[in-house]
């Protein structure tokens, strides 16, 4: 890992843990050794309230490559997670998360964890990852709520 | 000033203070107002507004001064300093109300941005202006730093400036703090804090000043003084030299006996970002920070420095770890941790306050984790037998329950450290062959049974173990009685799951108890807990080596199905009964790294069709009780079902065949509804796939599969003409609709749905890879070809255009000689769209030649996109 890719994910996971968003969590996955691969984080973010994702708390893992922060982390939720800009992989699309768009350096791990959460209940019509939630969203809002509350039961804190 | 004039604005100046004003109106006052300040008499309507009497009027009047400042991009005239000047001058004396003199304040420092250079001694004109007015001085000073802090540039000439001003700024600073005026000192320390974040070295200095002020009685002058010294220690370590930081130490040991409750927060604070660097060094001051821990009365939730506390403890435990001091302070980290697990312990709370908790609860487990590095085993040991001892020494009606719930509780937070080695399992085997499982039972508290059911799930991997497989029976039986208490019917479906899926050999011979335990509670199940327990019996009946036990018990489970079937339900039941049958037919698959055997193939293939309770023509059967349904999340799952069974080398009653399925398919397809094609044709896609690896794919399902082609299933129909050109290529050609499915296909690459393209392109690709498909591919190349450069001459988006760079890529590669000769027409003998028309033949030329020297590799894109920018008139972009 390149010492300034290092040094930001030591900055921000010192920044996480003085100050994160309420319900979040965020943290480096261990490796095989029992260390921390701190390029390997495991998140979890809780539904916004008030809107139809409350009640679920959603696993996301970030990959950050190596060159982070110049280049983005990658963001999956698990395979086959239900929602418009959601590859079937799990993989999010976020402009926020795209080198090419509105990606910049600065933006923290706080931010993005934000952003996906702010993501799950608008979704961007205008750059879909997956034809059922997006057909569902699009066409029959009736299945895509049904839908949606499957998932959060699914992934209910308890 | 024109007198009318005046009085308009005034007008507009109580509509804007006065109370009841509609937010409209005074929208509408403002900028109204704005126009003035701006216009050509602005001057004249500041000086006329700082005269009258009315602070709000004056306030404006200042105001405007500032608005034209600002606006007026040519040298300002020497007579407005002068000016400013003089009614700051009137405004001390008189006294005006402060936030006019503040105004005014601002509006001179305004100019001295702009004038700087020319305003050598700006702090000794203000200083006579003010007549040595001390408060008044450190106010100017504090606005003069705030306000360049916040300008958008760095103006090199105005920091040097500012610079020079250093030492009288200090000056009035040292000297306001050694009066006996609580009022100037704290105005003398909002000064300091914005000049010692821009010159920290230069008033180093005067911050053993400022640390000697902590030794004050006044609460809001320590207050301010440790909130300003924790701003500055993190960041400003110029200016912390040793001896600074030593007095700084020794005047926070000396105050952390300081018993008024107020002082607590703030010098927790700055206890905690000191300690942070210092904290092996500086004994006192750690124990300072264990007796906030402990000492504190309140609920942990009305802490306010908990997070602060807790952040203090993970960079101590870090520094220990990257110091390479193990072992030393681990007695501290014992107690640290003893100390949270007291205050973390479950009290009476709200809903809301309980996600506070539990999500403090997981930092917490956080910085567990971090300490066991340090404390290894040992971390374990304490949890485990903090658990078994209160269960050995008392009876289960006197149990301390939240005792016992925040060591599991902690034992979930440990969960994921444990190694591939497991040898934490030998210490965690006591908790679960106590009797905790047993004393639950009677236990009433939910929150607690929760935490339990948790940790089952969290261990999943010790009852795979040797040690742990001798606990899974009874760790089962508690889960599936946890099943009657809907709030627990989640989390323990769960653990039930992963525990059936990865076990399940083991628990065969237990399958009766299972099958009758899920009998007794099937009506009283969730959702998706009911699909969960399904799916856990299923994995165990999979298990079973004797085909016709296993029969028996799925058909226990289908006929508890089909009667819940059988009633006229609500969708959300059907589903979910209908996603519990999807869950069996996967759960009887054979796990994925299972050793095949022929003979069991042989067996299962010779059993399943002619068993004697008609498995599988009565789950048929109950897929067709639902073919007539219009709604499309019935229709997925119905095909979920039959998937369920489609792709498996080991037969199962879920098995139902290739022509049962395409049967299916082609009656769905026709009863639609069209929202349902889709995954009716996803279907045939998986059929195609699956029969393929199984090597007995033939050209009659993929005959039938392409019937099913459609438009209300645009991606999907595009994947499965895509999967038969892959699997059978031959098929796709011969079919007798074939030119009509091609057609289809050129017409897709002119939709902006991404989906379609994706799928259309993909599509071409594979068919320009294909020597079968050659003879079709020259019959319809110029078809294709032609609708490829409409897009890339500027009608696709610029988001798709790589979409159709790809099959131009792999045509170009794979049929260069054709290709090129499609190419040339459609794009310069007889252009295919008038935009395209509208370019110069040259450019087209061009483009083509390009095209045809790259012979498909990877430039071809960027000269793509480059010609549809061209195209679009965008060639600089």
């Amino acid at each position: 890992m390149s010492s300034l890719c290092l040094s930001r994910l030591q900055q921000e996971r010192k920044n996480w843990r003085k100050d994160h968003p309420f319900g979040f969590s965020a943290k480096p996955v261990k490796d095989e050794k029992g260390g921390l691969n701190l390029q390997v984080w495991q998140a979890r973010i809780p539904g916004k309230k008030g809107t139809q994702w409350e009640g679920g708390v959603y696993p996301v893992v970030l990959e950050f490559p190596q060159e982070y922060p110049t280049r983005p982390p990658k963001c999956k939720f698990d395979q086959g997670f239900y929602h418009p800009n959601v590859y079937p992989s799990g993989t999010v699309c976020l402009s926020l998360l795209n080198e090419s768009q509105d990606w910049r350096p600065a933006i923290t791990v706080r931010q993005i964890v934000l952003g996906i959460q702010a993501l799950l209940d608008e979704p961007n019509i205008h750059s879909p990852a997956q034809t059922t939630a997006y057909n569902h969203y699009k066409s029959h809002p009736d299945a895509y709520k049904r839908m949606v509350a499957e998932q959060v039961k699914k992934y209910a804190d308890y | 000033m024109d007198p009318a004039e005046l009085s308009q604005v005034e007008v507009l100046i109580n509509t804007i203070y006065s109370t009841g004003q509609h937010p409209d109106a005074v929208k509408i006052a403002q900028r109204e107002l704005l126009k003035y300040q701006r216009g050509p008499n602005g001057w004249d309507l500041g000086q006329a507004l700082l005269e009258t009497s009315d602070a709000n009027a004056q306030f404006l009047g200042a105001s405007t001064f500032l608005i034209k400042i600002h606006d007026q991009t040519a040298a300002l005239p020497d007579q407005i300093k002068h000016l400013l000047l003089q009614w700051l001058q009137s405004a001390v004396q008189t006294p005006f109300k402060p936030f006019v003199t503040r105004k005014i304040m601002g509006a001179i420092i305004t100019l001295f941005f702009r004038q700087h250079a020319e305003w050598p001694d700006f702090l000794g004109d203000m200083a006579k202006v003010l007549s040595s007015n001390f408060s008044q001085v450190l106010v100017l000073s504090q606005m003069l730093m705030e306000d360049y802090t916040r300008l958008q540039q760095s103006i090199h000439s105005l920091r040097s400036a500012l610079h020079k001003m250093v030492p009288q700024v200090g000056t009035w600073i040292e000297h306001s703090l050694a009066q006996n005026d609580t009022t100037l000192k704290l105005q003398a320390l909002d000064t300091f804090l914005p000049w010692a974040s821009a010159f920290n070295h230069d008033l180093a200095p005067l911050l053993t000043v400022v640390i000697d002020g902590l030794n004050t009685d006044d609460f809001d002058l320590f207050d301010k003084t440790a909130a300003i010294l924790t701003d500055l220690y993190p960041v400003h370590y110029k200016a912390w030299t040793r001896d600074v930081k030593a007095r700084l130490l020794a005047a926070l040991e000396k105050y952390t006996s300081h018993s008024d409750e107020d002082y607590l927060i703030p010098l927790g604070r700055l206890v905690l970002v000191v300690s942070s660097e210092d904290a092996t060094t500086r004994p006192k001051l750690m124990d300072y920070i264990l007796s906030r821990l402990t000492e504190n009365p309140e609920n942990i939730l009305d802490d306010e420095l908990a997070n602060d506390v807790l952040e203090f403890w993970n960079v101590f435990v870090e520094d220990i770890i990257s110091g390479g001091m193990s072992g030393e302070y681990n007695a501290t980290i014992y107690k640290v941790i003893g100390i949270y697990w007291q205050r973390l312990q479950l009290f009476e709370m709200s809903d809301s306050s309980w996600e506070l908790f539990s999500s403090f609860r997981r930092d917490f487990c956080d910085f567990l984790e971090l300490t066991y590095s340090l404390l290894g085993l040992g971390l374990f040991d304490q949890l485990v037998s903090s658990i078994v001892q209160e269960l050995q020494t008392r009876d289960h009606a006197k149990l301390n329950w939240k005792e016992i719930e925040i060591s599991l509780c902690c034992l979930n937070g440990l969960a994921d450290i444990i190694g591939v080695d497991g040898k934490e399992f030998e210490t965690v085997q006591a908790v679960f062959s106590s009797t905790l499982w047993v004393d639950l039972q009677y236990c009433k508290n939910l929150r607690v049974r929760q935490t339990a059911v948790n940790v089952i799930g969290c261990y999943d991997a010790f009852f795979e173990s040797e040690a742990g497989r001798t606990y899974l029976s009874p760790t089962l039986t508690y889960l599936f009685s946890s099943l009657t208490e809907v709030s627990l019917q989640n989390i323990a479906s769960r653990s039930i799951q992963k525990l059936c899926s990865s076990c399940r050999e083991v628990l065969v011979p237990e399958y009766g108890q299972f099958l009758s335990a899920y009998i007794a509670i099937h009506s009283r199940l969730q959702p998706t807990a009911h699909q969960r327990i399904v799916m856990s019996v299923g994995y165990i009946i999979q298990a079973i080596e004797d085909l016709p036990t296993q029969a028996d018990a799925i058909n226990e489970i289908l006929v508890l199905l089909e009667a819940r079937l059988s009633q006229i339900e609500k969708v959300e039941d059907d589903l979910a009964h209908l996603r519990c049958l999807s869950g069996l037919g996967k759960a009887l698959r054979e796990p994925t790294d299972a050793l095949i055997l022929h003979a069991q193939v042989e067996a299962a293939r010779n059993y399943w069709p002619n068993e004697p309770k008609e498995l599988r023509k009565r789950l048929l059967c109950i897929v067709r009780q639902f073919i007539n349904r219009p709604e499309p999340d019935l229709c997925e799952a119905l095909c979920e079902i039959i998937k369920s069974g489609l792709s498996e080398q080991v037969e199962t009653p879920f098995s139902f065949g290739a022509d049962a399925t395409i049967s299916f398919a082609i009656d769905k397809n026709q009863l639609g509804p069209a929202v349902c094609r889709p995954s009716v044709v996803d279907l045939a896609t998986f059929l195609i796939t699956s029969q393929a690896s199984a090597k007995t794919l033939n050209t009659t399902t993929a005959f039938a599969s392409l019937s099913l082609v459609s438009g209300d299933a645009h991606d999907s129909s595009l994947r499965l003409m895509t999967e038969v050109v892959n699997k059978i290529p031959l098929a796709f050609v011969e079919y007798s609709r074939a030119a009509e499915l091609v057609d289809f296909a050129v017409k897709s690459l002119g939709f902006s749905d991404r989906f379609v393209l994706s799928a259309a392109s993909k599509f071409w690709m594979r068919f320009a890879s294909t020597s079968e498909t050659a003879p079709a591919l020259e019959q319809f190349g110029q078809q294709l070809v032609d609708a490829i450069a409409r897009q890339i001459s500027g009608d696709a988006n610029r988001s798709d255009v790589d979409y159709h760079a790809d099959i131009v890529k792999k045509l170009m590669a794979r049929a260069p000689m054709p290709t090129a000769i499609w190419l040339q027409h459609s794009l310069v003998d007889a252009p295919v769209s008038e935009r395209l028309a509208s370019q110069t033949e040259k450019s087209r030329k061009d483009f083509v030649k390009q095209l045809i020297l790259l012979r498909g590799g990877r430039q071809t894109t960027q000269v793509i996109v480059k010609f549809w920018l061209h195209c679009r008139g965008l060639p600089e972009y």
